[in-house]
């Protein structure tokens, strides 16, 4: 009995070496989802992979896809900083606005912004708000403002 | 008398450790020059000569550790600008000797031995206070550093005793107490062999590294008048939460001793039961409510039933260790190296926890982690040769499965800490406006500041989290 003990260690470090090896060769079975857009990314606030994806070419000002399960069980189509927004991510979008991703018609963003983080909203450049017991459910925010927006 | 068979296994036991600080040295080599505590010390550095980066470090107030930055300058120089390779390869390098000379100290020469391994590694790395000292690059882990000096410290103990050995124990204490505090233990480490049978070390030779702790003390404290750290210089955990300066200088500012000694039984107990860490009863508080995470669980369950291992051998064996104290005495063989082992960690703990006294961090006791783990292992060993001391098999598995689990959680860790690193790089400006003085970096320094985020967040590798579903809830990622 009391030799099993060798078991868990040994297996444990299998675990560990083989999935560092199969990685090596392109595994990612067990990888979490990585942000291929900078909508994604700015959604799960990953801010250094927002700046990989920018610095290789795509524009942070143009509407981009979030795939389902990053920000809700919805795919949408929006702004990296509206994004953050709707992910909740302060930090993130003054990091954005700094890195020149603010360059569009914020009405949109500010409509996010009153729905799911008024806090941003002075730098944003409107009101500021007072902040709703609880956030807006995204996709509900979303419809919202898209709505606003057409009329 | 070292049989063909015995190196045998103890080649296999070098070649296991040289396979796991593989797997976590490749780790380790996603993560990028950490911003915080690691690029101010690069813009220390820079363009000064080691002398001069080490002699201020002498008149550093209430810190002393000049050579700690040295060793910081002389990589920096030898990096010729490769700064990431170079910090994170010497620190995978670190790790790789630190594992060859545990198992060197273990001196594993039996299949029990051999057996009793993977388990015995799975504790020195999987251990709470271990962590830091792989997570955190500063950029050079000087506590990394420190569990390096304890291991040779042993490897030079059960060594034959020569002038040369004597002249090694001397230096080694002396780079180790002048990185930093806690280096002051390897003096404890060779009081403590030298006591327990290991004789590589003279009794002159002891007598000269009392004499250098002596000249440590007159130097720091005398001659050059350096102080203490004070209540007010940072946050300490205390019951359930978590104190400010502010808050620690009101309660305890008239009388710091009743907070020391918190500070020192709580070392201890983070040791031993993995609660409290950083002075905060963190499970506690959560099992009083009703929510403890799973990672905690299995921290603390696994500590626990671990201690209660070593404590069992330990109570088994005292009987045997007075008798063995006069054979050492005699100048005879008295204990094994089990009983040598556990003794050493009885001895380094308290000591260790002084050190923590102060200010509660897991780090600091990673010393006494790391002797724990080598009790850990000769249990197991015994266990494992048909010893018997009424231990049941199903505890034992617990044992097994917990550090296995919290093994590894290490390198789950890790990976996590590369994505954290990218990140706090691309908050570089919301950093450098936080910090206490304005950061005014010269060309240079930019040049150093650009190729650092560079490597932290453009060239990066591009390391996913890994995703386990409810099994991720059994990791430590607070460490």
């Amino acid at each position: 009995m009391t030799r099993r003990i060798l078991l868990p260690p040994i297996a444990a470090f299998a675990l560990v070496a083989l999935y560092v090896v199969a990685e090596s060769f392109g595994f990612d079975g067990l990888a979490a989802a990585e942000p291929t857009t900078v909508s994604e990314a700015a959604a799960m606030g990953r801010a250094a992979r927002a700046l990989q994806l920018m610095a290789e070419g795509q524009d942070p000002n143009r509407p981009q896809h979030i795939a389902s399960g990053v920000l809700d069980s919805g795919e949408y189509e929006v702004r990296p900083l509206e994004a953050a927004i709707l992910g909740r991510h302060l930090e993130m979008v003054r990091l954005l606005q700094r890195s020149g991703a603010a360059r569009f018609d914020m009405s949109r963003a500010i409509c996010f912004a009153r729905a799911r983080l008024p806090e941003v909203l002075p730098e944003l450049g409107a009101e500021h708000a007072a902040s709703p017991d609880a956030p807006a459910e995204i996709a509900a925010a979303i419809t919202i403002c898209m709505q606003a927006q057409a009329q | 008398m070292i049989t063909e068979s015995d190196r045998y296994y103890h080649r296999l036991a070098f070649a296991y450790a040289a396979a796991v600080a593989a797997v976590m040295g490749t780790l380790l080599l996603e993560i990028p020059v950490q911003l915080s505590d690691s690029f101010t010390e690069f813009t220390a550095v820079h363009g000064r000569s080691l002398w001069q980066v080490t002699a201020a470090e002498f008149y550093n107030g209430t810190y002393f550790r000049p050579f700690r930055r040295a060793l910081i300058k002389i990589v920096y120089d030898a990096s010729a600008g490769h700064y990431y390779l170079a910090f994170r390869g010497f620190q995978a390098l670190e790790l790789l000797l630190l594992l060859l000379l545990v198992v060197r100290m273990l001196r594993v020469r039996s299949a029990a031995g051999l057996l009793s391994l993977p388990l015995g590694l799975a504790i020195v790395v999987g251990i709470h206070t271990f962590a830091g000292t792989v997570r955190e690059g500063l950029p050079i882990n000087h506590f990394l550093t420190i569990l390096i000096c304890c291991a040779a410290a042993v490897n030079l103990a059960q060594g034959e005793r020569s002038p040369l050995t004597d002249v090694a124990a001397v230096a080694l204490l002396t780079v180790a107490t002048l990185t930093i505090e806690s280096g002051l233990l390897i003096w404890t480490i060779f009081a403590a062999t030298y006591f327990v049978g290991y004789r590589g070390i003279s009794r002159s030779a002891l007598i000269a590294l009392t004499a250098c702790i002596g000249m440590y003390f007159l130097g720091r404290f005398v001659l050059i008048g350096g102080g203490a750290p004070g209540l007010n210089e940072r946050s300490a955990g205390f019951g359930f939460s978590v104190l400010s300066p502010d808050d620690l200088v009101r309660r305890f500012g008239d009388n710091p001793l009743p907070f020391y000694a918190y500070n020192f039984l709580c070392a201890i107990s983070s040791v031993l039961l993995a609660e409290p860490r950083g002075g905060v009863w963190a499970f506690t508080r959560e099992l009083t409510s009703g929510r403890p995470e799973p990672w905690q669980v299995v921290n603390v369950v696994t500590s626990a039933t671990t201690t209660l291992l070593i404590a069992r051998f330990a109570a088994v064996r005292l009987p045997r260790w007075r008798t063995a104290w006069r054979a050492e005495a005699g100048g005879e063989d008295g204990f094994d190296d089990a009983d040598r082992f556990t003794i050493l960690f009885l001895v380094v703990l308290p000591f260790n926890a002084l050190f923590a006294s102060g200010y509660e961090k897991d780090v600091i006791m990673s010393p006494a982690g790391l002797f724990y783990a080598a009790a850990a292992y000769f249990v197991f060993r015994e266990l494992l040769s048909g010893a018997k001391f009424a231990i049941g098999p199903a505890l034992v598995l617990v044992v097994a499965v917990g550090w296995s689990v919290r093994f590894v959680g290490i390198h789950d860790n890790l990976r996590a800490r590369a994505l954290s690193v990218q990140d706090e790089w691309a908050y570089y400006d919301d950093w450098a406006r936080n910090q206490p003085n304005d950061i005014h970096l010269n060309a240079e320094e930019q040049a150093i500041r650009q190729h650092l985020y560079e490597d932290a967040v453009l060239r990066a590798p591009r390391v996913p989290q890994l995703s386990l579903g409810v099994l991720d809830r059994m990791f430590d990622l607070t460490q």
